[in-house]
């Protein structure tokens, strides 16, 4: 079982969040995230690893007793996390023979956007999420965390997620030049989605793609003859696997490199992250691509 | 075509299972949920039809491959017309002769049977002496089998044949017999032998007794006689053919059970009613009067009436005749069996049988091995090109796996 299917057993999300932050954080020095500012809110007693930099000496003169300051991070930043729920991210490697307990496309993007509202939440920033029937405003809070997590853990795929709409309206939403995160396999609407994803750079916005894909889907490791089942139109394509294998890799080869082309040509931060790895491996990843800005 | 071994035809259910794995294998393209079928390209959906037609016909391949081995073990024989002119061109023959005929036929029938391909003929060689073959004896000859009657030479006018020679009161008198159109007897003079005291013997040897064969003796005791209590002692179970023979014509014999009847004399001694004597005439109202047993190998009568009673005589003319040579001396007949029955049983043999396993000297099952072989590889190259046909990216799917 690897990392990533353990953190798909958990049913806490919230937990899943901390777990995956946990892991990412302890070798970040600094917010990966821009907008920090703080001011003080109050005193915890030091800890070993604290920065030095924060301890207040005039209160070790005063009391012989090491503390820290702490300081309430203030909102200048809110993030909007658009999550995928069409049909296609509830394809498992293991509906489709894959090994038992492989993650679905919907679940790693769940798991990923509960560790990034963690992330922004925890640095005091705003976080909201908009899906096609939920919206909820970015706000700061531990309480609002929760509500997102709890909101994020109810979602269902199924049906036309209306992806341009949603992105718009998440866009729309983010009152300040903000973070749009968007989680999908990007397979509705191209166009249309990308249109809109440009109007919201335009706006001021960042935007960041996690182009969430399965291992079956880029490699498409089918030899036999196999029937198809399209998990969103519920049409039927009878193949030989290892006829259609060649034009369906050249196709998604074009795709995924398109979305690619496409995010550099506008400055998105684009990640492709694909669900047998770990999700705090492709997190790191993208955070510290980020960093490197 | 035949089959030498038709048993194994059984294994053709065996076909049933290359198609029960073509109906499971065709089952087995499973249904796949997938995100998105935009990259699969529709083009590509024809040549699963063609795959279908494709697997028709390596399934059908697959079947006669089958199907040859399985007739090729069953071990096939095509009945050509040149083959069938082969056999009908030669003729299996069984010769009958001399000796018992009738038996005779019958062995040539088996032996005909697992003979090698070809017409069946019998000919019996005889002079068919009269009683030798009957209607019955030619009817377990199969229809299509030829029958052949050559009479060996024609039976003479007379023959003399020597009988068993004969007691009378002045002795043993060899006989023979003249047989010819009409048989007589002829007894020649007495040969010098002590003559019988007994007037019951004297009485009974006028009755014409055979002579006894050497080493049988046969008595007849009665209850009054000093010797009952001896023989009734020492008497053992029958273990001499022709005393247990004699036993039986003694209580067949007419005349002694004639004479019996009118006997009132019964046995009243309790041994000689049980094992191992055996009652071999009943007196009047059907009380046993005599019993026989084996005493020291000879054949012993107990007899309740006096001596001097016609019944004594009589079962002493009946032991006498059971320790005598009674053979047929069948080979005598002079009279033989007329041509025009003989010409009647008389037929060509019918075409050539279907040949049994054991006498095929060559079947087709090489062919059928052959066939088997090429169509394996016909099979082969099949599914080589099917492989090539449909991507021929071996290493690819190396790769893959």
């Amino acid at each position: 079982m690897t990392e990533g299917e353990v953190l798909a057993r958990i049913a806490d999300l919230e937990l899943v969040a901390r777990i995956v932050v946990d892991g990412l954080v302890s070798g970040l020095h600094r917010s990966p995230f821009h907008g920090y500012s703080a001011e003080f809110s109050q005193y915890r007693r030091y800890r070993p690893g604290d920065d030095l930099k924060y301890v207040d000496w005039k209160l070790v003169a005063r009391t012989d007793r090491v503390y820290t300051k702490q300081f309430r991070e203030t909102t200048n930043m809110a993030a909007a996390l658009v999550v995928d729920t069409s049909a296609s991210m509830s394809f498992s490697a293991s509906a489709s023979g894959g090994s038992a307990g492989a993650v679905s496309k919907f679940r790693y993007a769940q798991i990923l956007a509960a560790a990034l509202a963690h992330l922004v939440a925890t640095q005091g920033d705003a976080v909201g999420l908009v899906a096609r029937d939920r919206f909820l405003p970015p706000r700061t809070g531990r309480q609002h965390l929760r509500a997102l997590l709890a909101a994020l853990s109810v979602m269902k795929t199924g049906g036309d997620w209306q992806a341009a709409d949603v992105v718009r309206r998440a866009a729309e939403r983010l009152r300040r030049r903000g973070l749009l995160f968007v989680l999908s396999d990007f397979y509705d609407a191209e166009d249309r989605v990308f249109a809109e994803l440009r109007r919201a750079a335009r706006m001021g916005h960042e935007v960041v793609l996690f182009h969430v894909m399965s291992r079956e889907e880029i490699e498409f490791p089918y030899a036999r003859d196999v029937e198809f089942a399209d998990l969103e139109t519920g049409g039927i394509a009878a193949v030989n696997g290892r006829e259609a294998r060649r034009p369906y890799l050249d196709a998604v080869t074009a795709f995924l490199e398109r979305w690619r082309s496409r995010a550099g040509a506008e400055a998105f931060q684009y990640s492709l992250v694909i669900t047998d790895t770990p999700p705090d491996a492709a997190l790191r990843r993208f955070l510290l691509s980020r960093r490197e800005k | 075509m035949l089959f030498l071994f038709p048993a194994a035809l059984v294994a053709l259910a065996a076909l049933a299972a290359p198609i029960a794995i073509h109906i499971l294998a065709k089952r087995r393209a499973e249904r796949i949920p997938f995100p998105t079928l935009r990259f699969v390209q529709p083009g590509r959906l024809a040549s699963v039809r063609r795959h279908v037609l494709e697997d028709l016909a390596l399934l059908a391949v697959r079947l006669l491959i089958l199907a040859a081995a399985v007739l090729a073990v069953a071990g096939p024989l095509l009945v050509t017309p040149q083959r069938r002119a082969m056999w009908n061109a030669r003729t299996q023959t069984a010769v009958v002769e001399g000796g018992d005929l009738s038996a005779g036929i019958k062995h040539a029938v088996l032996d005909l049977l697992f003979a090698p391909p070809g017409r069946r003929e019998i000919v019996v060689r005889s002079i068919f002496p009269i009683g030798s073959l009957s209607p019955n004896d030619i009817l377990p000859v199969p229809g299509d089998y030829g029958l052949r009657f050559e009479r060996t030479a024609s039976s003479p006018a007379s023959r003399t044949v020597a009988l068993a020679p004969v007691l009378t009161d002045s002795g043993e008198r060899p006989r023979t017999m003249t047989v010819d159109r009409g048989t007589t007897v002829q007894e020649g003079a007495a040969v010098g032998r002590a003559s019988p005291s007994d007037a019951l013997i004297a009485a009974v040897l006028s009755q014409r007794v055979l002579a006894p064969v050497n080493g049988r003796t046969a008595r007849v005791v009665s209850v009054g006689s000093a010797d009952v209590e001896r023989v009734t002692a020492s008497a053992s179970p029958i273990r001499d053919a022709w005393i247990a023979d004699g036993v039986a014509a003694i209580a067949r014999d007419r005349d002694v059970r004639a004479a019996a009847k009118t006997t009132t004399a019964a046995l009243d001694d309790a041994r000689l009613l049980r094992s191992p004597w055996i009652v071999v005439a009943g007196g009047a109202a059907g009380r046993p009067l005599a019993s026989a047993a084996s005493v020291g190998g000879s054949l012993i009568v107990v007899c309740a009436a006096p001596a001097d009673a016609l019944v004594s005589a009589l079962l002493l003319r009946a032991a006498m005749n059971a320790a005598g040579d009674r053979r047929v001396r069948a080979e005598a007949e002079v009279l033989t069996i007329p041509d025009s029955p003989l010409q009647e049983w008389t037929r060509r043999p019918g075409p050539a049988p279907p040949p049994r396993v054991e006498t095929v000297e060559q079947d087709d099952r090489r062919w059928f091995w052959i066939a088997a072989l090429v169509l394996l590889a016909i099979e082969w190259r099949m599914r080589t090109w099917q492989r090539d046909f449909s991507g021929g990216r071996e290493q690819e799917d190396a790769r893959v796996a």
